[in-house]
């Protein structure tokens, strides 16, 4: 009998007992399918966390503060400032010529007084940001170097992130949407809204302290989840600047005085996260105080790695339960097919040829179960991660692009299916084989 | 916390006359299309109003100016054009505005500053913004003989009613008007000398007797609604298409 004859047979012997064969394919194609989510999943999540976290995204940034180092912070992830000290472009371009630096992000943060709606007077007929009067309050801007948005620690909820060098535009983080009264799950309400922004000039003299006030309008582009410093606002780093450059022009106070530093702050970004640690000790030496969660993304490998496993054994468990029925299914067709088989080696029918019909039928089901669940793993984890994509976003999170299916995963999960299908149906084909003419025959 | 935000918001705006040097403001690395510096006194800080944060005229122009200006409000409590030369002017140049508001008369008048000193501090106040290149909007003395806190710091004052100018005795109100027409005179001289745009808030008309909305509870400054209307008297005077984003506040509708 050759391959092809064992083919035909194993294809007739399935349509003949279509539904059975239908349940024990389908139940390899259940299997495959969370293994390969899983596998993929898991795979995915690592995969782009990892890249994330070793290829200079917003998790591996480090933090430096315009700071002294305090030598306590040296093995902390939290940031740990001694006393103020200027950060200037000097500084920057020396830890920009570090060895393992990837770029340097300069940020300002400035206080400023926020009017929130100016010139709109709250009721049903105002913008949805402005229905509600909102009182003025003192907050933070925090400028940045937009031309390098993709190394910063920014997730923009709603809209996008202000025109780089702008002096009329900002995003506001989901506070600013509490404030004026909107909810966080629509985000996408206050932009177009306008705020204006006044940036305190203290005036010199003996008596009670005087201002005078740098006003100036912008409108809301975005919303976005940051961690480039504390503050409702983001910014060009220019409108910063210029607000900064502004108070300076005043004189110190008791209660107010001037911060000197050009910069409040940088982002670095290490060219792999193996370097994370070298370049916090470089900035260190080089005198400023800075954080990275480096600590936090070791334990986030370990657990993560864990979590693979498991998953990878519940799915494997799942294979292995399916594979289980393949067998199950072919000993019964054994039993069902004696005289069959008695009958094919009265005819002359090697052992081996009526071994390799079953082992035929067996693979045609792990490869049909094989390919269904491959493409259903697939659709499965395209859907899961839409969910979980959606689903940080919603909380304010950075979104998690799982990415598409791994090769290895595409065309090793048909290919193990087969094998284990085959290696299932090996006891089932061994005991057809075997069995004597006579006893096949009814005797 | 609310009060302290409103004490400082209030000390931002609330500064007062000072001398001493002036601040050195240095140009921002990508300056506004309009850098709108207003000069003036109390209204020009908004008081009167019940937040001048959103409602001084300054505030009011700069909203109708739109996101494309940086409004400095350079006002001071009680200035008179021989303070304002010296604690506004100089730190106004630095800002390089391309737009400037002046309104500085009354505390003059107040002070009997004669007209012809006040005429020639105000000259050289808008030539040197002249000259810096700034367009400049002037604006003129409106009535103040029907103001509540005239009446107030009249001798035949009321029993019960307090002068909110402090212990003084303002003159008849013929002589009053006198003196507004005659300071209306120069601030017009100055204008047409320097190429300045003229803003008549005079032309309103007796305001209390007409918008009693627009005179605050104080009886002497602009209310909200007062403000607003002071601030398109500036607008039209300079050209401004109306601004589609601010609405005007119930009251300013009913002023």
């Amino acid at each position: 009998m050759s391959w092809s004859d064992a083919g035909l047979l194993a294809l007739r012997s399935l349509g003949r007992r279509g539904a059975r064969s239908l349940l024990a394919g389908l139940g390899v194609a259940l299997g495959t399918t969370l293994l390969v989510a899983l596998l993929s999943i898991a795979g995915g999540a690592d995969t782009r966390i990892v890249s994330q976290l070793s290829h200079g995204g917003p998790a591996a940034a480090i933090h430096v503060k315009n700071a002294l180092p305090d030598p306590a912070g040296y093995d902390s992830d939290t940031l740990q400032t001694g006393a103020e000290r200027d950060l200037t472009d000097d500084a920057l371009t020396i830890i920009r010529t570090a060895p393992h630096v990837g770029s340097v992000v300069p940020v300002l943060a400035t206080p400023a007084l926020i009017v929130p709606c100016p010139g709109v007077e709250p009721g049903p007929d105002a913008p949805p940001a402005c229905q509600r009067r909102t009182d003025v309050y003192f907050g933070t801007l925090v400028g940045a170097d937009l031309r390098h948005v993709r190394d910063l620690p920014i997730t923009v909820l709603a809209g996008r992130v202000p025109r780089v060098g702008s002096m009329n535009e900002v995003a506001v983080t989901q506070s600013y949407v509490e404030r004026v009264h909107l909810s966080v799950d629509h985000p996408g309400q206050v932009l177009n809204s306008r705020i204006e922004i006044a940036t305190p000039q203290l005036l010199p003299g003996n008596g009670p302290a005087r201002f005078r006030g740098r006003w100036s309008l912008a409108t809301v582009v975005g919303v976005v989840a940051q961690t480039v410093d504390d503050g409702d606002f983001l910014t060009s780093i220019q409108l910063t600047q210029a607000a900064r450059q502004w108070a300076l022009a005043g004189v110190d106070g008791r209660n107010f005085s001037r911060p000197t530093s050009p910069y409040s702050g940088a982002v670095v970004v290490a060219d792999t996260l193996a370097d994370v640690h070298a370049v916090r000790r470089e900035i260190f030496d080089i005198g400023y105080a800075n954080s990275a969660p480096e600590h936090l993304v070791a334990s986030v490998q370990k657990y993560l790695h864990i979590v693979d496993i498991v998953l990878g054994g519940i799915g494997t468990v799942a294979l292995a339960i399916a594979v289980l029925g393949v067998s199950n299914t072919l000993l019964a067709a054994v039993r069902e097919r004696w005289r069959e088989i008695g009958v094919l080696k009265a005819l002359g029918a090697a052992d081996g040829d009526i071994a390799r019909w079953f082992l035929v039928e067996a693979g045609l089901l792990g490869v049909v179960g094989g390919l269904v669940g491959t493409a259903a793993g697939t659709a499965v984890t395209a859907v899961v991660a839409i969910l979980v994509d959606r689903y940080l976003r919603e909380q304010g999170l950075q979104g998690l692009d799982l990415g598409g299916l791994p090769m290895q995963i595409v065309i090793g999960a048909p290919i193990a299916t087969v094998l284990l299908a085959v290696t299932a149906g090996l006891v089932p084909a061994l005991r057809a084989a075997r069995l004597p003419v006579r006893e096949a025959l009814g005797g | 916390m609310r009060l302290a935000v409103a004490a400082l918001a209030g000390l931002l705006l609330a500064g007062c006359t000072t001398g001493g040097s002036a601040p050195r403001a240095t140009p921002t690395p990508e300056p506004p299309a309009i850098v709108y510096a207003a000069i003036g006194a109390s209204e020009t800080l908004g008081m009167g109003t019940d937040d001048p944060t959103r409602e001084s005229f300054p505030q009011r122009l700069l909203q109708r100016l739109g996101p494309a200006a940086t409004m400095y409000d350079f006002g001071l409590p009680s200035e008179t054009t021989a303070a304002a030369l010296k604690d506004e002017l100089p730190a106004a140049l630095q800002v390089r505005p391309t737009l400037a508001t002046v309104w500085l008369n009354v505390d003059d008048l107040i002070g009997s500053v004669p007209v012809s000193d006040y005429e020639a501090r105000l000259d050289q106040m808008v030539g040197t913004l002249r000259r810096a290149g700034a367009r400049v909007a002037v604006a003129n003395t409106p009535h103040l003989d029907h103001l509540p806190a005239y009446a107030a710091c009249r001798p035949n004052a009321a029993a019960g009613t307090k002068c909110p100018l402090g212990a003084i005795t303002l003159p008849p109100p013929d002589q009053v008007e006198a003196l507004v027409l005659a300071y209306n005179a120069a601030i017009a001289r100055v204008a047409a000398r320097q190429d300045a745009t003229l803003v008549d808030l005079y032309a309103a008309g007796e305001v209390p007797d007409l918008h009693p909305g627009y005179v605050s509870k104080d009886g002497f400054h602009p209310s909200a609604a007062g403000a607003l209307a002071i601030a398109g008297t500036f607008a039209d005077a300079l050209g401004l298409a109306p601004s589609p984003s601010p609405s005007p506040s119930p009251q300013a509708r009913t002023g």
